[in-house]
Order: structure tokens, then C-alpha cells, then sequence
């Protein structure tokens, strides 16, 4: 009888685990290409998550705030959940799947992808999806995303979308077959060249500026879940010239931000007091800043935290501390091999 | 015990081949342009609206490099890469329009034309501060219609005139994915 069972169960083990092998071989590593793929599965590589300030949202928060410059002068203990193109209910199921983890006292949320009322593309949502743990969130997150095209089981195994890649490996996929690693600074994704904004085309006119029912009602769940949790809800626009931010979509936020009693800040508004200079803080001329802007933006908005949020400054935590001299570390390190790397002197 | 276990994996290869192998999906990474259905947006249709300034035709989604040769220097262009991916969309200022290209496998395509002011027109004669009418009787019934909106659509682009007050404020010639 157990001879039997063990015919049975053998075999069944031995394909499971050639078939996560092989999941784990062709899906893309995000490695060195791309890296911004690798954002969202690295917070579960976090030993201590008891972080204060989570953002949530696209690029605009993973290349404009720098948790480092916000522990070492604030000592805020803060995370940047972002991901590229990162909608709106993206945003809301990562806020959700968050509170499993822990519950920060403040969540920050970039409203730039109201705009999207539906996932514009499968490559980015894939890009946030399959970095989530499973969870009941991820699997709302998955049937909130997906596109007509896409299929639920896609991302159940994921080898069925990426068997196609055999042809495609390449040293880093078998490098990072089994190996995690760590390409962002407490989800903050680096640059330190400079590109300066020079002349911006003027912005499409539209035939409605109003945002969708559904980006809507996900601002409102985020919204919710927040006051149920007992969380402050923090809306920003980050200080990006392009893409292209409307007026009429400025007013529809700051409208929602009075009638909820939330605090808004649009950094396009505040950027001379920030004291962002767009000829030598952005990488792309105006899309996203570099280093340099991210710092300033954090020196900026770590006095608002602190003083209006009274987010604590943990310095004095010895564990704490302990984890971030290795992240600071790493953080300047960082700095001075990307200086080698685009020729900048200091 | 063995043939089962090999018998088991070759069917799931199997399985997993044929399955996956209905649609041509790119990776992430390997192009934004796709949105996962294998549908490429490039190559310009016969049919499609197109904007013609002197005597260079430029039709959405066909290739750039030709068109931008003909039109000459642009007043000013930008550079904007995508998020992540870095495959660039670039804007090309010209007198009285502006011309937006995006990238898919590394080569350049017209991805909208936009008429900014009244020094152009289009082939049919429309031009900015023209009325509503104008717009209906040069190309009929509209796919669809708001007080701020007029599109006609074709298979792969989407020709629409941007209104306020009942004149033409902008008029637009886009690939049918953009927003």
C-alpha cells in the first residue's frame, strides 16, 4: 500500500518541482535590464517592515523621494512600494496586502494614474503582479488589472506566458535562476546623471478631463481602508514635467482632497521653495530627477512628515539603526559607482 | 515508475507548448508597444486619415525616418522614454503642427499629428476656429460626438477634432491606442 502511495506521490513532486524550475529559469530576472521589474518583490525581502511612511504609486514616487535622505535626517523609517506605470487599484491592493505585514502610520499615494481608467498595457501589469506574494489581494490586484487579452491562469503559472523565452536566456537568467537580489534602495530606484528639461512640447488637448468611474472608486477604497485603519492618507502630484499634468485634473483632486479633509500637496506648485533646478536634478529632462532632486524632494517633504504628521524619528532604535548604516552604506556606494559609470566628476 | 514520471513531463511540455503558443506575446521588457495580444500597431493602412504638410503625407503608425527627412528641421523636438522599458516617444515641433513618434523593436513610426494652430489645415479643408458643421459636411457622420469631441475612427487611428463653444480648438491624428 505505501509502495503504491509513493508511485503516486513521487512522481507527482518530481514534476512540480521540474516545472518551478522552469518557471524560475524563463521568467524575466529584471536584473540589469529593465530593473524596475524587480521593485516589488523586493520588499518582501525585508527583515524588519515596521516602517512609518509607505509610498504607493508609478514612477514618480520610485525615482523622486529617497528614504535614505529621509532616515538620515528625520530618521522616518519609510518604504517606496512603486512600480512602473502603477494603477490605481494596483496602488489600493499593494496599500491592502501592506497591512498584513504591518501598518504604517502614513501612506502616501502619487494621484497621477487616476488618468487610467483601465490597464493600458500587459507588460506593466505584469511588472506589478507577478512581484506580489499570493495573497487574496494579488489575486484581486490580478482580476482588477487584466486586460481582455490576459488570462487569470497566466499568472497562476506564470510559465505559460513566458515559456517562449528558452530561446532568449541569457547568462543573468541562469545567474538569478535561484538568487535574489536587490537593485533598488528601500524601493527607490537611483540615478545620478543629469539631462536638463530644455523645451517641453505643448500638452494635447483633451475632449474630457474628467477621471474615470472605476479610478475613482479606487480612490476611495484607498481612502477608506486608510481611516479604517487609522492611517493618514497623503495625496501628492510629484514634480515631473512630463507627462503632462492638467489643471482640470489638479482641481478634480484638490476638490476631493477638501471634501475628505486629506492634504494634497502638488510638488509642481511648491517646486522653487523644494528648490529643484530641472537642468541639473532630472536624468531625462523633466520625466524623473535624479539623485539629486529625489534628496531635495525628501528634504522637503521629511519636514512635512515629521512636523505635520508627527512621523517619529527612530534614530535612537538600535535595530533600526543597525539595519539602516548597512542601507546608507549601500546607498552611497551606489552613487559613486553610477558617477564612474556616467563620467561625472564632483 | 520512470517511463511515468518522464511520460508525465513530456505532457506537460506538451500541454504547456501548446497553450502557450497561440498568441506571438513579447516579454515584458522586449517592447511597450505591444499590449500583449501580439497585435503590432505598426504599418499604416490604406484609407486611414491622413495630414499632409506641402507635399509630405504623414500617415499614423507608418514609418518616420522618411516622413522626418522630408519635413525637415523641427523648431524643437523632445525626448521622452517610456517608464521602464526607455523605448522613446519624441515630439517634433513644426510651424503650426507637432508630430509624435514611438518606438517598437528600435524603429521610429508616426504615433500622432496634431494641428495646432490656423496656418494649417487638413486635406479636407478643416482647419482650428472652424464651426462644427464644417467639420460634418467635409467628412460626414461622426463615430462619435460630445460637445468637446468629435472622432471619426479607422481600423488602426482615430482622427478627432478637440471643440469649445462649437469651434475646432485642436485637431488631432492618432494611433487608435492613445488615450
Amino acid at each position: 500500500m505505501k509502495k503504491k502511495i509513493l508511485k503516486i506521490i513521487i512522481p507527482i513532486i518530481i514534476v512540480i518541482l521540474v516545472l518551478d524550475s522552469a518557471t524560475r529559469l524563463l521568467m524575466p530576472k529584471y536584473a540589469t535590464d529593465i530593473v524596475e521589474g524587480n521593485l516589488i518583490k523586493e520588499y518582501y525581502q525585508e527583515s524588519n517592515k515596521d516602517f512609518d511612511v509607505v509610498f504607493f504609486g508609478d514612477c514618480e514616487v520610485y525615482e523622486n523621494f529617497s528614504p535614505v535622505t529621509l532616515w538620515e535626517e528625520y530618521g522616518i523609517n519609510s518604504y517606496i512600494r512603486g512600480s512602473a506605470e502603477q494603477y490605481i487599484w494596483q496602488s489600493y491592493y499593494l496599500l491592502e496586502e501592506t497591512l498584513a505585514y504591518h501598518k504604517p502610520k502614513v501612506a502616501v499615494f502619487n494621484i497621477q494614474s487616476l488618468q487610467f481608467n483601465e490597464s493600458q498595457s500587459e507588460p506593466y501589469n505584469r511588472m506589478t503582479l507577478d512581484g506580489m506574494k499570493w495573497s487574496p489581494s494579488k489575486v484581486n490586484s490580478i482580476l482588477a488589472s487584466m486586460k481582455d487579452n490576459e488570462k487569470f491562469i497566466d499568472y497562476v503559472f506564470p510559465l505559460l506566458r513566458f515559456h517562449s523565452r528558452w530561446s532568449e536566456l541569457t547568462t543573468e537568467d541562469f545567474e538569478y535562476w535561484y538568487k535574489a537580489h536587490t537593485v533598488s534602495h528601500n524601493g527607490y530606484y537611483m540615478r545620478v546623471d543629469a539631462k536638463p528639461a530644455g523645451n517641453l512640447p505643448s500638452p494635447k488637448k483633451l475632449g474630457d478631463y474628467s477621471f474615470g468611474d472605476k479610478a475613482w472608486s479606487y480612490l476611495e477604497k484607498m481612502r477608506e481602508l486608510c481611516e479604517k485603519e487609522g492611517i493618514k492618507l497623503v495625496l501628492i502630484k510629484a514634480p515631473s514635467l512630463w507627462p503632462y499634468w492638467y489643471e482640470e485634473w489638479d482641481t478634480q483632486v484638490k476638490d476631493y482632497a477638501i471634501k475628505h479633509k486629506l492634504t494634497y500637496i502638488n510638488f509642481l506648485e511648491v517646486k522653487d521653495k523644494v528648490g529643484l533646478d530641472y537642468d541639473k536634478d532630472t536624468y531625462d529632462a523633466g520625466l524623473h530627477l535624479n539623485v539629486w532632486g529625489a534628496e531635495k524632494m525628501s528634504l522637503y517633504f521629511g519636514r512635512i512628515l515629521r512636523d505635520k504628521f508627527a512621523c517619529p524619528d527612530r534614530r535612537l532604535d538600535k535595530d533600526l539603526r543597525e539595519i539602516w548604516s548597512k542601507k546608507v552604506e549601500a546607498y552611497y556606494e551606489e552613487i559613486e559607482e553610477q558617477k564612474i559609470k556616467y563620467g561625472i566628476k564632483d | 515508475m520512470k517511463k511515468r514520471i518522464l511520460g508525465l513531463v513530456l505532457c506537460l511540455v506538451f500541454v504547456i507548448s501548446a497553450v502557450g503558443c497561440g498568441g506571438s506575446k513579447t516579454i515584458p521588457g522586449s517592447s511597450k508597444a505591444t499590449d500583449g495580444s501580439g497585435a503590432s500597431q505598426s504599418g499604416a493602412a490604406s484609407g486611414d486619415y491622413a495630414f499632409k504638410s506641402k507635399d509630405v503625407t504623414i500617415t499614423i503608425n507608418a514609418e518616420a525616418k522618411d516622413i522626418l527627412d522630408k519635413l525637415g528641421k523641427a523648431l524643437s523636438t523632445y525626448e521622452s522614454p517610456s517608464c521602464a522599458f526607455g523605448d522613446l516617444d519624441v515630439y517634433y515641433t513644426y510651424a503650426g503642427f507637432e508630430v509624435v513618434t514611438y518606438q517598437e523593436k528600435k524603429v521610429d513610426y508616426i504615433k500622432e499629428v496634431t494641428l495646432k494652430d490656423d496656418s494649417v489645415t487638413t486635406p479636407e479643408g478643416v482647419a482650428i476656429g472652424d464651426k462644427v458643421e464644417k467639420i460634418e459636411s467635409a467628412y460626414g457622420k461622426a463615430d462619435s460626438k460630445t460637445d468637446t469631441k468629435i472622432t471619426y475612427k479607422k481600423d488602426k487611428m482615430n482622427l478627432v477634432f478637440i471643440l469649445k463653444n462649437g469651434v475646432v480648438e485642436e485637431i488631432q491624428y492618432l494611433n487608435a491606442r492613445t488615450k
